[in-house]
């Protein structure tokens, strides 16, 4: 059961992952461009290069969300078009075949990890390292594949779900967005708490500390660090 | 052109060749020469200063009646500040400001630039004008209808701009005092801003010096050296901070070659010559010899002779000894910083923690050193977590309510 999902997942998927292992592969590359190696003076420059490398971290964990959305939509997509009707029809339980569906998926998500792992230990190797710096493109590769699976995971669900379901979930989600920004305005002026909180920021704020779910895109992406 | 935009080009120019070569090898007759032409230019500066002054006072007249018939005043103090606010808002005013002295400047017991100044304070109602004489110096915290939190956090800030005042105070050269103190030349970002012990290690770490990683290493003269601390140089100077006056003119004058080396290996030296193409400005073939021929002792001449300390740490690094410092030194810290412009930083360290300077440098390594964190520590329980939470979206997945049959 296993096998032959992946095998669908890999024909439905196998052309989008093209540019996303294009991307994985290239995105360290494109960090580490310019930092010369050899004698080029560049470890006098050390924080500044860090400061710079900065600029490009953000892509990374923009780049697993994008690759892990993708891989999580495919997965369903033909479900979807076709009713269902394939999955209802086998012999094997929900759990079952959701569980083999998403492994299925799992998988998937290796390949632009690795990817990634292969373009970061290029890159290190092509440049030479300031003293005082060390690289990390064994955990740059972690970071980024646990990044990946959690929207796959998050996206997975909710392609799962019925389309109103769905529906639902966003139209709340958004309704407590734009309620939050008003009502905080209305609330700060009964009670003073609102006056210093901002529901919405710190609803954001939950989500992206611990235990939020985000927690692992607001960690350390540097590929070149202390 | 107004006659003191000429005067003040004049003495540019004529000051400009002293700065160029402040460097062994000028003769001392050709600096005498641009001193005395400069004491001939100086009558005309003065002119030119009064002249600007009495315009500037007829304006100040000027904005004074204008103010004083629309605008009725309260004025009121919080901690060192005097404040001033439109009539009516001092209790509103009053509450802001001083929950921000309160929590961020409690510590401060003295500051001539904090009680000098005039804060304008106004937050969201449409600006009114709010006359401050000239002699006073006024301090705009005028701020449109943003949130609070932001509101008091430029508040914060335009205080500690403030404060900075005293540290990096500036005299006129040309009246022949400081132009700066030692301690705001030695740690010249403004210490209420100080990056958090993470960064300056990060940035302790990345220093290619020596000097550096032996303080890393646990060597705290190493630790000195490289904050420009209890430096001697071989020409008997004591320190590196001494205070400008008219016969330097702010150049701190040639580091010497024993001190680069207990720095810098020489390929930090070369490099040192490679990401400074302004040295190659008065010695280009000296430059070239050391950037395209790798010649050591070309780097070596350039850097002694270049105006510069080369000292290891950033100014950033230093002026986190100096936070330190202050806040060892408690309540009356920033008034014994501020005591005596002519300190050399070692003794103002001293002065203001109550501490030897050894022990509060070793205190700061420390400090340094245990905000090192590792780069990717945080890697297992975040992914542990997003362990958990796949789980959670998997279980969710399952429990669709599509797949309810009955």
């Amino acid at each position: 059961m296993y096998k032959a999902l992946l095998f669908l997942h890999w024909k439905q998927i196998r052309y989008g992952l093209i540019p996303a292992v294009i991307a994985s592969f290239g995105l360290p590359l494109i960090v580490v461009n310019g930092m010369g190696s050899g004698v080029q003076g560049t470890s006098l420059e050390a924080y500044q290069i860090i400061s710079e490398m900065n600029g490009w971290l953000y892509y990374f964990p923009i780049l697993a969300s994008a690759i892990g959305i993708v891989l999580a939509l495919s997965a369903w997509n033909w479900d979807h078009i076709h009713n269902h009707v394939y999955a209802l029809s086998l012999p094997v339980t929900r759990f079952e075949y959701v569980r083999n569906k998403m492994l299925a998926g799992f998988t998937l998500a290796l390949i632009p990890a690795f990817a990634l792992w292969v373009g970061a230990h290029i890159a290190v190797q092509s440049i030479t390292i300031p003293i005082g710096l060390t690289a990390y493109p064994n955990q740059l590769a972690v970071r980024f594949l646990f990044a990946m699976l959690l929207f796959f995971a998050l996206f997975f669900a909710l392609g799962a779900g019925t389309k109103a379901t769905t529906i639902k979930l966003l139209s709340v989600v958004v309704a407590l967005f734009v309620v939050g920004a008003i009502g905080n305005d209305y609330l700060a002026n009964l009670f003073p708490y609102f006056d210093r909180i901002h529901v919405i920021e710190a609803g954001m704020q939950l989500l992206v500390d611990a235990p939020g779910p985000f927690q692992v895109l607001t960690g350390n992406w540097a590929l070149i660090d202390v | 052109m107004s006659r003191l935009t000429i005067a003040a080009a004049a003495f540019v120019i004529a000051a400009s060749p002293i700065a160029a070569q402040d460097a062994p090898g000028v003769p001392s007759e050709r600096v005498l020469e641009l001193r005395a032409e400069m004491d001939r230019l100086r009558p005309l500066v003065e002119e030119a200063r009064a002249a600007r002054s009495e315009r500037e006072a007829e304006t100040e007249a000027v904005k004074r009646v204008i103010a004083a018939g629309t605008t009725a005043v309260d004025t009121f103090t919080v901690g060192l500040m005097t404040v001033l606010t439109p009539a009516g808002r001092a209790d509103f005013a009053r509450d802001i400001l001083e929950e921000v002295w309160e929590t961020n400047f409690s510590h401060i017991d003295r500051s001539p630039a904090v009680e000098n100044a005039r804060f304008e304070f106004q937050w969201g109602a449409p600006r009114v004008p709010i006359y401050v004489p000239p002699e006073e110096h006024r301090v705009s915290m005028v701020y449109p209808l943003i949130e609070r939190e932001q509101m008091m956090g430029h508040v914060r800030a335009g205080i500690a701009d403030v404060l900075h005042y005293d540290v990096m105070n500036h005299y006129d050269v040309m009246f022949e005092r400081p132009l700066r103190p030692n301690v705001g030349r030695w740690a010249p970002e403004n210490v209420h801003f100080a990056r958090s012990w993470l960064d300056i290690y990060r940035r302790v770490a990345m220093t290619p010096s020596i000097a550096s990683r032996d303080c890393l290493d646990g060597d705290v003269a190493a630790c000195k050296s490289a904050l420009g601390l209890g430096l001697d140089t071989e020409d008997g100077r004591r320190g590196a901070w001494e205070p400008l006056t008219r016969e330097n003119l702010g150049f701190p004058g040639p580091t010497d070659q024993r001190l680069l080396e207990t720095w810098y290996e020489p390929e930090e030296r070369r490099q040192l010559v490679e990401t400074n193409p302004s040295l190659s400005r008065y010695r280009s073939e000296t430059y070239r010899h050391c950037v395209r021929d790798g010649d050591q002792a070309s780097c070596d001449r350039l850097l002694v002779e270049a105006d510069n300390h080369w000292v290891p740490f950033h100014p950033s690094i230093r002026t986190s000894l100096l936070a330190l410092a202050i806040e060892g030194g408690g309540v009356g810290a920033w008034g014994r910083l501020i005591d005596d412009p002519t300190m050399t930083p070692e003794e103002v360290l001293e002065h203001v923690s109550g501490e030897d300077l050894d022990a509060l440098v070793a205190q700061w390594r420390d400090r340094v050193v245990a905000a090192q964190t590792p780069a990717h520590g945080s890697l297992i329980p975040n992914g542990a977590l997003a362990t958990l939470w796949i789980f959670l979206f998997a279980a969710l997945a399952v429990r669709s309510t599509r797949w309810r049959l009955g």
